[in-house]
């Protein structure tokens, strides 16, 4: 206890004196671009593309910020194409520049050959979770598949030598206190083992026969029940070869055991335990192939965050707020109803503006607003700013002025000033500016020659944080950055991905999503239909009266039972005829006059129908149910004398048997 | 005798009578396992479906004499076990034995022949012998009535009663053929076989009757454990007590689960008897000797849906559940 407070006092000491340090010092390039996440610095090999190879002639020598961006320059290009997103590459293919740069959900393949030359980068989010949880889950299988080849007896110490040794043991009945209460499937089999050693060969057959039957039924191959014999658990399996046979030999041996009189061998009990382990085993199997497959998945090429390139802007994002300067990516267009008052836009390379988003721009300045204009595109003509060429990529401050160090910017973009309105700020050699500024309206405008000095490759060169700091601090607090991968994906107007699939990409869960699903479709073969929650079957659906009618007719009609159904039908047409003729003190005589002189048939005929219906109704009930072929006679007569003595009577007949 | 021989044996048997009876594996293997348990076998099924045949092939394939009797509604008690016959040169009575005189009896169409005559063969099925005037002559052993029924048809026939139902060791259903099976059949028939000429067919007797009377006494030393007994008395007690089920079955169809279990073991190859044996024998030899209640007979329930039933409540010994 005293150790633990020592350390949290040790942890907050050195918190607290972190936090001294980095109130004294303000952010710099060199703690910026610390981050594993900015590849170029800590990988010799990383793949520059041309563009950002342009810095190497601009790095110190000695103690640079970016310690392995020299040796970097040195390595292989990237791919032309392969790097950058895809907007930037579809709109610049062609051009003399392969200036590839974007968001930050835009990663770079890298080309080298050796997967472990360097840590995956720490702040790649998602993906850095899914590394993880492959090694975990690699470690895990392969302790579990350890355990496997092991075997249980390695877990438990053998037994004193005072046992009796392993011998034949006598047939005779299964004991009923050998019979295994255990219901774990491990300690099942490993308890097998153990009285096998011991020479309880009955018992460990019982043991090895309950953990392979709890086995097969909690995978869902078998269902366990006190009324299911061992054949009908092997039949079960017969869709499974893998299982079947060694299933069927091992139940032959505890059959032996059970049911036969041989003796059995320590032999024979190994070779169940082999057979039992032989089909537990595909448990192993299965978790082999998910190992394999994850395995696959960790073994991609080493990937970096576009945004963390020399071309991205995370490096300067991250510079600018550690000196209280808000920097983020703009989702809507300048033009948006949200406007932009009170913030300072920095219009980037790519950002491809229309003429509304510009006039909404310059009405923002001349309103009393900032804007650093840092794009090699054309510029409104009322700021008049023209392009020149520049020498040397030193860059010195206007006027002598020592703040801001002595930058250095590759290329030769450099700007001229048609008026004494545009101030220049850093200038080369020859006093041709790269940055200026000019006022408008009531406003201000910075323009860079280009983007270079907003790009991480920037932080690389001694001077460029302090730099590029010293000329954002007075358009704070809040920028936003008009870059044109945002811009082109859609986002500008709405801020969010355009479909699901495109928010899983953004959010690099698209190899977590894929294993769970793989994980998901082995777990569905390991279980089967078993893997889902039971659910109740759906309610039957309801049948019209008639087809009860006819389903217990045709019930009839299969067991045979003529006189039953003529019994119930004759009691049922007598009570009906009788009421239609008011008949019921009568006697059939009456009954068989009165529906002689309605329908015109013959009175004998219709007489001897009633009185066989009459003879049929009261006879016993342990009469002759199946009756003969003359009660589906005279069920047809009174079917017909049913329907012509009715009020309307229809043109179908009545019961036909 | 052997478990590993006699399974052996038994294997070469169907084997053999697969060669001429095509489809039929699970008949022949239900009738052989009746012969060999010392019963009798009722088959159901249309015509046509080989009944003939099967016991045709199977008395040449076990080496013994087989007769058929086709029975009408006029034929009498003596044109199945024989009779005294005067004859007139001994001046003395002769007896002239019957058709039952058979080590294979093929019955086709027991149902037709009235109740007298039927009952004529109860001696013979349950004692193994025939009594006329006073005289009682043991049948050839082995001794196997193997009879068929028409489902079909019902009028002008006569039920066979409960108590000659009883002798019979089990009931067999015979459904029509698969596609491949019939097409097989007409596979052969095209590549020359006639049923009328079984020489032909080049059928061997793989064994003799005497081998099977061995065979059928080798039984006697397959093991049978106490608690298949229990099992055995357990699922018959539970027709008597079944709410769909009249009549339960005898204690005549116990024994004949224990025989038909024992005759299976063996097949197998093993000498015991384990409770797959009588669960895989139940529906044949129980289906006939239980009666159900009329209101089930209405509701469509049939006996093997209610010896399934028994079947999944009663408790197997040694079960690992």
């Amino acid at each position: 206890m005293k150790q633990c407070s020592t350390s949290v006092l040790l942890v907050i000491f050195v918190w607290l004196a972190g936090m001294g340090a980095a109130a004294a010092a303000p952010l710099g390039a060199r703690q910026v671009l610390a981050n594993e996440a900015f590849g170029f610095c800590h990988d010799e090999r990383y793949p520059l593309t041309v563009e950002e190879a342009q810095w190497c002639p601009l790095l110190p020598p000695r103690d640079p910020p970016c310690p392995t961006f020299q040796a970097a320059c040195g390595a292989p290009r990237a791919a032309k194409g392969s790097g950058g997103p895809q907007w930037r590459r579809s709109a610049e293919e062609g051009e003399e520049h392969e200036r590839t740069r974007g968001p930050d959900d835009f990663h770079r393949d890298r080309e080298s050959e050796e997967p472990n030359a360097s840590l995956p980068p720490e702040d790649a989010g998602v993906g850095v979770f899914a590394h993880v949880l492959v090694w975990v889950i690699v470690a895990g299988m392969l302790a579990a598949v350890l355990v496997q080849l092991r075997g249980p007896s390695a877990r438990r110490p053998r037994e004193p030598s005072d046992e009796p040794e392993p011998s034949e043991s006598e047939p005779g009945d299964f004991p009923a206190a050998l019979a295994p209460s255990e219901t774990d499937v491990e300690r099942l089999l490993a308890r097998a083992v153990t009285r096998a050693e011991r020479g309880e060969l009955d018992a460990a057959v019982a043991d090895g026969h309950a953990a392979l039957v709890r086995g097969l039924s909690e995978r869902g191959h078998i269902r366990l029940h006190a009324s299911r014999t061992n054949g009908d658990h092997v039949r079960d399996l017969r869709d499974a070869p893998t299982l079947y046979e060694p299933t069927r030999q091992a139940m032959r041996i505890v059959e032996r055991v059970q049911f036969g009189h041989a003796a059995i061998t320590r032999a024979d009990v190994d070779h169940l335990i082999a057979r039992v382990r032989e089909v537990l085993g595909t448990l192993a199997g299965v978790l082999l192939l998910l190992w394999t497959t994850l395995a696959c998945t960790a073994d991609e090429p080493h990937r970096y965050p576009w945004s963390h390139s020399p071309s991205g802007t995370a490096g300067v994002i991250e510079l600018l707020h550690g000196h209280g300067l808000e920097l983020e990516y703009r989702r809507t267009t300048l033009d948006h109803p949200n406007g932009i008052q009170g913030i300072t836009p920095i219009v980037l390379d790519g950002s491809h503006m229309s003429d509304e988003e510009w006039s909404a721009l310059m009405a923002h300045v001349r309103r009393g607003g900032n804007a650093v204009l840092a794009t090699r595109e054309p510029l409104p003509l009322e700021l008049g700013v023209g392009r020149v060429t520049r020498e040397g990529h030193a860059l010195v401050r206007w006027g002598g002025a020592s703040e801001g160090g002595r930058p250095a910017v590759p290329g030769d973009a450099g700007l001229s000033s048609a008026g004494p309105e545009g101030i220049p700020v850093y200038v080369d050699a020859r006093g041709t500016p790269y940055a200026l500024r000019r006022s408008l309206g009531q406003g201000t405008v910075l323009v860079l020659a280009d983007d270079r000095l907003l790009r991480n490759g920037a932080l690389a060169v001694p001077d460029n944080d302090v730099a590029l700091v010293a000329l954002l601090r007075e358009f704070g607090p809040r920028l936003e950055l008009i870059d044109g991968g945002v811009r082109s994906f859609g986002l500008s107007a709405e801020g969010g991905a355009s479909d699901p699939f495109h928010a899983i990409s953004r959010a690099h869960l698209t190899p977590v999503i894929l294993q769970l699903l793989l994980f998901v479709l082995l777990l569905y073969l390991w279980r089967g239909v078993h893997f889902g929650r039971p659910r109740d079957p759906g309610p039957p659906s309801r049948r019209r009266f008639v087809e009860h009618v006819d389903a217990l007719a045709q019930h009839y009609h299969r067991a045979g039972a003529r006189g039953h159904a003529l019994r119930l039908y004759a009691g049922w047409a007598l009570e009906r005829i009788a009421e239609r003729f008011g008949g019921r003190r009568r006697g059939l005589q009456s009954l068989a006059s009165r529906i002689a002189a309605r329908t015109g048939r013959d009175e004998t005929e219709i007489m001897r129908t009633l009185a066989e219906a009459h003879h049929a109704r009261d006879a016993r009930d342990d009469h002759d149910a199946h009756g003969s072929e003359d009660d589906l006679r005279v069920l047809r007569e009174l079917g017909q004398l049913i329907d012509t003595t009715r009020a309307n009577p229809p043109r179908t007949q009545g019961p036909t048997g | 005798m052997n478990p590993e021989a006699f399974s052996e044996i038994c294997d070469g048997i169907k084997r053999e009578v697969a060669r001429v009876l095509v489809g039929q594996d699970e008949l022949v293997e239900q009738v052989l396992t009746a012969i060999l348990a010392r019963g009798h076998v009722l088959i159901e099924g249309v015509p046509g479906l080989g009944k003939t045949l099967l016991v045709r092939t199977l008395a040449r394939v076990l080496g013994c004499e087989s007769k058929r009797i086709q029975f009408t509604p006029d034929l009498m008690p003596a044109d199945v076990t024989g009779g005294n016959v005067f004859n007139q040169g001994t001046r003395a009575f002769d007896f002239m034995e019957g058709p039952v005189f058979a080590q294979l009896l093929l019955g086709d169409e027991i149902n037709r022949a009235p109740a007298k005559t039927q009952s004529a063969l109860l001696e013979a099925m349950q004692e193994h012998c025939v009594t006329t005037d006073g005289v009682t002559r043991p049948l050839p052993r082995p001794f196997c009535v193997i009879a068929t029924q028409n489902p079909v048809e019902s009028q002008g026939t006569y039920p066979l009663p409960e108590a000659q139902l009883d002798r019979f060791l089990m009931k067999v259903e015979v459904g029509h053929p698969s596609r491949e099976v019939e097409k097989q059949i007409l596979r052969n028939h095209v590549e020359g076989f006639d049923a009328a000429a079984l020489d032909a067919a080049g059928l061997r007797a793989l064994v003799s009757a005497d081998d099977v009377v061995s065979m059928q006494q080798a039984l006697h030393e397959i093991r049978v454990d106490e608690g298949l007994l229990d099992y055995i008395t357990d699922i018959v007690a539970r027709t008597r007590a079944h709410r769909s089920i009249d009549l339960g079955a005898s204690p005549r169809a116990s024994i004949a689960l224990l025989c038909g279990a024992r005759a299976t073991a063996a097949m197998r190859g093993r000498d015991f008897v384990t409770p797959d044996d009588v669960k895989a024998l139940c529906p044949a030899v129980l289906r006939h000797r239980i009666i159900l209640v009329p209101d089930a007979e209405f509701e469509g329930i049939t006996a093997d849906e209610c010896i399934r039933e028994i079947l999944a409540e009663a408790i197997v010994p040694k079960s690992a559940a």
